[in-house]
């Protein structure tokens, strides 16, 4: 009697057998048993169980996302964005995030300066107020202009106060303006970070709106200090990003999805 | 938490739900790896690799699959890249020394331990095919794409591979030299 090869009955576990098989394993014993330790086999290795990892495996996995930029401790800047991404070090923040912090920076080089002004006692000059001036104990002055927006300031009318009045006034105006700037600033990164996350072409369009938003917003800043080297910096770089991102946009919309893209 | 919410944070790169995803993934990563591997240090680094490129991924990680079985893939593609690069790099030194170097596991040793065992002396298109098929479920047109292989030379290669496993497994068989150094992927 010709016995089926180990092959054929490991064939045998997935598939029907032949007629002449079905012949054979009926009358051989050896080739059945043997069939059936396949199949037995087979179920052993579908139920293997999982292995568990080394020990500091997560540690060294931790310290390596760390390293790289993809893990965020929640505790610093709650959802704002990782601090660390993982890229090259030239692009440690991504453009739209440069631009943000560029604008961040301009409107806090901005209070800060409107704040400087005042401690140097520029009494006529206008002021950016956010929240009631205390004046001897009473609100002098009622408003709310958000530092972020960089609109025309209203001139106010200078108060006149005796100097450590005028001072705890300035000290509190200056940290009005910080937290304005600061609400201001962790908003802008917020909502770049978000937009950052998304690499969809409708996410993108999202972001050249922004950018076109930030464009807009140090044109009005320019028409107040067309000559300022700094708001020109910001304006220019906007625009820049703007442009980029129009081009990038441009041939993916052209473009398909290659066929040797990767199916992850 | 599930999957799917855990997934959203780890994509702002929330450390806990990285945490959570790895405890709740890693036993799964870590076998796939280590059986394709054939070698637990070799499995250890590249299941890191896998995970650290999973968690790079994320933000592209669209939801359309399970989050598991995204990152197994990613985990097998991670194993099998790792194998090839490996076999450039030392093409004539692997299937020898892999094959020889484990001893087979004592008779009272419980049956898991000698099937990993058994998964370990294969050559290595056999053990990969047959991990893919056997233990993870990949169909044979799956496997082929994933080696680059027919579908037909994969079933062949998972035939060969079974026989090849039952011989070892069989305590009067053994397995000779000989045939250790004939075989052929």
């Amino acid at each position: 009697m010709q016995h089926l090869e180990l092959d054929e009955l490991a064939r045998l576990v997935d598939e029907a057998p032949t007629a002449a098989e079905s012949a054979h394993l009926a009358q051989c014993r050896s080739c059945c048993a043997e069939w059936q330790a396949l199949r037995q086999q087979c179920a052993e290795l579908g139920a293997l169980p999982d292995l568990a990892p080394a020990l500091g495996a997560w540690a060294a996995l931790e310290e390596r996302l760390q390293a790289e930029g993809l893990l965020r401790d929640p505790a610093v800047i709650p959802a704002v964005f990782p601090r660390h991404r993982a890229r090259a070090p030239r692009e440690w923040l991504p453009p739209l995030l440069r631009v943000a912090a560029a604008l961040a920076l301009f409107l806090g080089g901005g209070a800060a300066g409107a704040a400087w002004q005042q401690a140097q006692g520029a009494a006529a000059a206008p002021t950016y107020v956010s929240e009631p001036l205390v004046v001897g104990g009473e609100p002098a002055v009622a408003a709310a202009a958000p530092a972020a927006s960089l609109a025309v300031p209203p001139a106010t009318e200078a108060v006149p106060a005796a100097p450590a009045a005028r001072r705890q006034n300035e000290a509190r105006l200056a940290e009005a303006r910080v937290h304005d700037t600061e609400a201001a600033y962790l908003d802008a990164l917020t909502r770049f970070a978000a937009l950052d996350d998304e690499p969809a072409e409708g996410d993108a369009l999202n972001r050249l709106a922004a950018l076109e938003g930030i464009v807009l917003t140090t044109r009005a800043a320019l028409e107040q200090a067309p000559a300022d080297p700094v708001i020109n910096g910001y304006h220019l770089a906007a625009l820049s990003q703007r442009d980029a991102l129009l081009r990038r946009l441009q041939p993916s919309r052209a473009s398909s999805p290659s066929p040797n893209e990767s199916w992850y | 938490m599930t999957d799917a919410e855990l997934v959203q944070q780890a994509r702002r790169g929330e450390r806990d739900a990285i945490e959570a995803l790895y405890r709740r993934h890693a036993p799964r990563v870590c076998a796939i790896v280590r059986r394709l591997a054939g070698d637990d240090a070799l499995a250890e680094d590249w299941a890191q690799e896998a995970w650290v490129q999973a968690i790079r991924a994320l933000p592209g990680f669209r939801g359309e699959a399970q989050f598991g079985t995204w990152l197994y893939r990613i985990a097998v593609n991670r194993a099998l890249m790792g194998r090839r690069s490996l076999q450039r790099s030392r093409p004539r030194e692997l299937p020898l020394s892999e094959e020889l170097s484990a001893p087979p596991p004592a008779e009272g040793v419980e049956l898991r331990g000698r099937l990993e065992w058994a998964l370990r002396q294969l050559p290595e298109g056999m053990r990969q095919v047959l991990v893919l098929h056997d233990v993870e479920g990949y169909t044979h047109e799956e496997i082929g794409r994933l080696l680059g292989v027919a579908a037909g030379t994969c079933k062949s290669q998972l035939f060969k591979a079974r026989a090849r496993m039952r011989r070892l497994l069989q305590p009067s068989t053994a397995v000779t030299e000989e045939e250790i150094c004939n075989t052929s992927n």
